[in-house]
This record gives C-alpha cells, structure tokens and sequence, in this order.
C-alpha cells in the first residue's frame, strides 16, 4: 500500500467528499430521535431504518466525479475508496451510536448498520464504474425496507431479508471478502 | 415602439406563457407516469391495503387507523420523483432554455398534478369501497359501531397530502447539490411519519403531525366506571393494556379540516423554498398563517 501517497491525498479527499448527505440524515436522524425520545415513545423502526439510511450514506461517499481522471495516479481505486470510506466512517459512526443513544430504548443496531454498508460497498467493487455508488446505495435501503415490510410474510425468502439483522458480522465478513476479491477491478 | 404596438403584443405573451407551461407540464407528467419509482409505490399501497385488511376482526378500529397510512408509500415515491425533475434544473443546460425558471416550475408542478390526480381517484376509490361495503369497525362494546366512515375533511387529509409531499420533494430536488442527499433526506424524513406514525397522535402533539389518525381518545371515566352509564351514543375504548381508564373516542370532522389547513400551509412554505425568487413573498405569508392558523385551531377545536 503506498502509504504517504495516501497520507498525502487525505486532506484533498476530505475536501472532496460530498458532506452534504451525512449531515442532512444525521441532523433529521437525530431530531427524529430526539422527537421520540420527548415523546417517550417505542423507537419502533426508526432503529433499523436509520442505520439502513446512514449505510446508504456511507455507500454513496464511494461517489468520487473525478473517478476517471485519478485512474492514472499511484494510489489504486481500491485505496482511494478505502480512503474515502475511513474519512466518512469517522464521522458516521459516533454520529449512529449518538442518534441510538437518543433513541428510547436500548439498541444499537451497529451491527446491522455496517453488515449493510459491507453490502453496499460489495455491490459497488462488482458493478460497473459510471452508475456503481447510486445504485449500490439502495442496497441497503432496499434490503432494510424489504425486511421491515415483508419479513415475516415472505416465506423462505424470510431469513434472507433479516439476516443483516440475524447474522450481521456473518454478512459483514462475507461482503468484506467480496470486496477484497474485487480490490483489482 | 408605439403604445399600439405594446397593446396588440401583450395579450399575445400570456397565451403562448401557458401554452408552454401545459406542454412543459404535459412532458413532465408522461415522464412521471413512466417512472418505476412509482410502480414500487402502488405496488406497496396495494400490500399495505392487503396488509390492512388482515388485521384481526377482534381489534376493533384497527382498519379505520391504518386506513391513513395507505398512502404513505405513495408520498414517499411522489416526493422522490418530484425531487428528480426539479433536481434537473440545477443542470447547467437550463440556464440557456427559451423560458425562465418560473416557466419551467410552473410546468414541473403542472405536471405532478398527474400524481395528485392519482392520489385523489385512490381516496374516492377506498371511500366508495367503505360504502360499499357497509363501513369500518370502532369502539367496544357496549359503545361500538359497525359502519363508521370517514369525514370529508379526513378524505381531504390525501390529498393535502400529496399536495404536501410534491412541495417537499420540489424544494428537496432544487435546493440540495446532490440528487442523493435529496433521496435520502426524503427518505429519512418521511419514514418516520409513515411506519411509526402512532408516536405522534397524542393529544398535544397531533395538530403537528403529518400523517392525522383519528379517532381522538378522551378519558371519561376509571377502571370502576359502569360503562352502561355512558350516553349510548358514544364510541368506547376500555381501559386494558395500553390505557387505565373508560375512554370516549371522537372522530372530529373540525380536527380534521384544521390539520388539512396546517399541510397546506407546509405546502405553501415548502413552495415558496423551491420556486424562484419573486414568488416567494407571497406563498411564505400565506403558508405562515395557514401553518399557524392550522395549528392554533386545532388545539381550540380538540376534543
């Protein structure tokens, strides 16, 4: 790995991230929380939904316009992904564990939101470059929205759609080897 | 240029204005039309209706508060797709368009009236299935009835709805930089209100809910109280799991009409964030006092 050539890039790369998404779901997330906290209402699927939401951010700050145009420098896509997805993580995450804290009741959920991210990011390494982040940042939506409203009425289809819920380091694992298989593409 | 001259051209610049705003408004509607988001959205409607209709026979109202919800799928897709055609005015290209930004609005907005159209042939086609099969299930007995039906101002609560959710969507797509941080604030910001929409309905919170359900639970009596004291006329929940007390449930026809007026004037609001600078004066006036107005009577008219 060329290290400080990716030391380098870091400052650059934080410039170029698009913000924006993390910050507006963050900031409704947390007044959602806050809402039903003030209410002391049952987090029902906020919980889930909401870290299938900031999975699909993370997912999108894959989304680099100047993709093509870095093709020739020395730090691979791979890198320059993993770049990108450690900057956006490290704000992501406390701000997840911060919106589960607010939220009534005791869940976390931050297994089920980095099992989704994996998947998101797995989707992305595998399809091709020009439309790659927005379609694999619905997979998390689409998988978490599918478990919340068919799960438990889709027969043998039902372990499927939770087993971001169910087995989320399993599913994290096997979306990690994915990704790791396709660090050449 | 003569004052003659000035005369004969200016009638002549409204018509084409509109004939522009119908084509523009024409294009945009077949576009939505043909948009799978929308499919996935009555698809969804279509299992939550069918969702709806399983609920136990035993859970008296069950049917008549999920009813509201129906459509919350819809206004999530509405919302998205809206947001996607106004997030297309931020392309560069729309700067050297024939017409202005106003034009180009005005036909987005005419064409999501496509939509709104949907909404509304939706509502009048679940309350004619409501007649037609002899009303919903509310209250327990001995105050109970087996034909309710919903309020005019409850069936208008769809539309403004959507009416709502275009606004939104429309401000989303063309005030955000990126059209994911649109999809996903829209996202994030309607689920709630759609899947956990019963946080919301407490007496002091309801008049700023979105998605209204009545009925509006009153408390008339504890534990002890002899419900065979209660005028007969009145709907009854008795007390059990969720509540220590004989409550009276009211279905209010003014709530409803004044929370319609409260989702107007977010409509307003919204609008006025999406359209362009020079329309904006207006629609924040009156969105502000409809929002408040809205809110203000629905807690004098409360039950």
């Amino acid at each position: 790995m060329n290290t400080p050539a990716l030391r380098q890039a870091t400052l650059p790369t934080t410039r170029a991230i698009a913000w924006s998404p993390l910050l507006v779901v963050g900031g409704v997330l947390l007044a959602v929380a806050t809402a039903l906290r003030l209410l002391d209402s049952p987090p029902g699927s906020v919980l889930v939904l909401g870290a299938a939401t900031m999975a699909a951010v993370l997912v999108f700050s894959l989304r680099d316009p100047a993709a093509a145009l870095l093709a020739a420098v020395p730090i691979s896509r791979f890198q320059r992904r993993a770049l990108r997805l450690a900057l956006v993580a490290t704000v992501a995450l406390p701000l997840w564990l911060l919106v589960a804290d607010v939220l009534p009741g005791d869940g976390v959920a931050l297994g089920p939101l980095l099992a989704l991210a994996a998947s998101g990011v797995a989707v992305a390494t595998w399809l091709p470059v020009d439309r790659d982040t927005s379609v694999a940042a619905a997979v998390p939506l689409l998988w978490a929205s599918a478990a919340e409203l068919f799960g438990g009425s889709a027969g043998p289809a039902n372990d499927v759609l939770t087993w971001w819920q169910t087995d989320p380091w399993w599913v994290t694992a096997a979306a990690v080897t994915l990704v790791l298989l396709g660090r050449n593409r | 240029m003569s004052a003659a001259v000035l005369a004969d051209t200016a009638p002549a610049t409204a018509a084409p204005t509109r004939s522009v705003v119908l084509a523009l408004g024409a294009s945009e509607a077949r576009r939505l039309l043909r948009s799978p988001l929308l499919l996935v959205g009555l698809v969804l409607v279509a299992f939550f209706t069918w969702t709806m209709m399983q609920s136990p026979d035993d859970w008296s109202g069950a049917r008549y508060q999920s009813a509201p919800i129906l459509i919350g799928p819809l206004l999530v897709v509405v919302s998205m797709m809206v947001a996607g055609s106004f997030h297309r005015e931020r392309l560069g290209v729309s700067a050297e368009a024939p017409v202005g930004e106003g034009v180009r609005a005005a036909g987005r907005l005419v064409g999501a009236l496509v939509l709104v159209g949907l909404v509304i042939a939706l509502t009048v086609a679940g309350a004619v299935a409501a007649r037609w099969y002899g009303g919903f299930d509310l209250g327990d007995e001995p105050g109970r009835t087996l034909h309710a039906q919903f309020t005019l101002p409850e069936l208008l609560q769809p539309v403004a709805l959507v009416l709502l959710a275009v606004a939104v969507g429309a401000a989303a797509g063309r005030r955000l930089r990126h059209r994911a941080t649109a999809t996903l604030l829209l996202f994030v910001g309607w689920f709630p209100f759609v899947t956990v929409s019963w946080a919301f309905q407490g007496s002091r919170m309801t008049p700023f809910s979105i998605l209204q359900i009545q009925p509006v639970s009153v408390d008339v009596g504890p534990v002890t109280a002899n419900p065979l004291d209660f005028p007969s006329e009145w709907l009854l929940s008795p007390p059990g799991e969720y509540q220590d007390h004989w409550a009276r449930l009211v279905v209010s026809g003014q709530l409803a009409a004044w929370h319609d007026v409260w989702l107007l004037g977010l409509t307003c609001l919204f609008l006025a964030v999406a359209l362009p600078r020079g329309r904006r004066t207006a629609l924040l006036g009156a969105g502000a006092v409809l929002a408040v107005a809205g809110v203000v009577m629905q807690y004098v008219v409360i039950p």
